[in-house]
């Protein structure tokens, strides 16, 4: 075995940290760029309906067995609740960006924000 | 240099140990303490890692993939088999990469860092097909600047682990 095998800490290592933080950096800046969403999509069983996001409500969602609760407030929209296990959804957190999305797998939900163009509605039907 | 059966029997042993790292990771509360979707320890690499060290990277692929596989049959699922092998994959890409080139320059927490950093891409991107592009921008710097930590940590131990068993030249 060779000896540099041994090395915990060398000053290459520091370049390897370097890297990664300015891959994550990029990613981050990259993912700012992107609008607020304005229309909300939540998909049950491929079934998608569309809510405004302008409006705060809650939308109670079952599917599968599951009960799960959609929160709409100040244009953020999150699972409140939910009788899932895993809690993925939950956990989340809140979304308001054009092309986010949450997914519930068990309950085969998806909650998904569109952007703010006009004929987002046609593009989502279509 | 030892015997095929040595290796075969610390190969056994290796996985073993990466499948109680998988267990103890996957009753360990953690995301109630550190509340991101897909964080963790990564401890299991500490296994595939001294079998790299120890027995060469046959060997570690070796325990990789079985570790992979048991893991997702004993307390996973379909989808976290996939999510899982993605990663290890990569994570295996970046421990050829080392043993190919990068062993000259780089120390056990670099290739640690390095294949903490593959495993969460190889995730995300799996997880990307599944739940669309934005987890690469919304979740993976997360993961990354959270894995330069972990890494360190199994880095720490894995070096601690070499050492000893420089020390009894088992």
């Amino acid at each position: 075995m060779k000896k540099s095998e041994f090395k915990l800490f060398t000053r290459w290592d520091a370049a390897v940290f370097a890297a990664i933080l300015a891959l994550a950096l990029t990613l981050f800046l990259l993912g700012l760029g992107k609008g607020s969403g304005s229309a909300l999509v939540i998909s049950v069983d491929g079934k998608e309906t569309e809510y405004s996001l302008k409006t705060d409500t809650d939308i109670p969602i079952e599917s599968e067995g599951i009960a799960l609760t959609v929160t709409v407030k100040n244009g953020e929209v999150w699972v409140s609740e939910t009788t899932c296990e895993n809690a993925i959804c939950s956990h989340s957190g809140k979304i308001s960006k054009e092309g986010q999305i949450i997914v519930c797998a068990p309950a085969r939900v998806s909650i998904r924000l569109v952007g703010n163009e006009g004929g987002d509605y046609d593009a989502v039907a279509g | 240099m030892r015997s095929q059966a040595d290796k075969l029997a610390y190969c056994s042993l290796f996985t073993a140990f990466g499948l109680i790292l998988s267990y103890v990771e996957a009753i360990l509360p953690i995301s109630l303490i550190i509340p991101i979707p897909g964080f963790k320890l990564g401890l299991a690499n500490i296994a595939v890692m001294l079998a790299f060290f120890m027995l060469g990277y046959g060997y570690a692929c070796a325990v990789s993939i079985a570790r992979i596989t048991l893991s997702a049959l004993l307390f996973g699922s379909v989808t976290s088999f996939w999510f899982s092998l993605a990663g290890g994959a990569l994570a295996l890409a970046a421990l050829l990469l080392y043993k190919l080139i990068l062993s000259r320059f780089l120390g056990v927490m670099g290739l640690s860092v390095m294949s903490a950093a593959m495993h969460n891409i190889g995730q995300c991107l799996a997880c990307a097909v599944f739940f669309g592009h934005y987890v690469l921008t919304f979740y993976l710097p997360i993961l990354l600047l959270v894995s330069l930590i972990t890494g360190s940590l199994t880095a720490v131990i894995i070096h601690r682990f070499l050492k000893v068993k420089a020390i009894t030249k088992g």
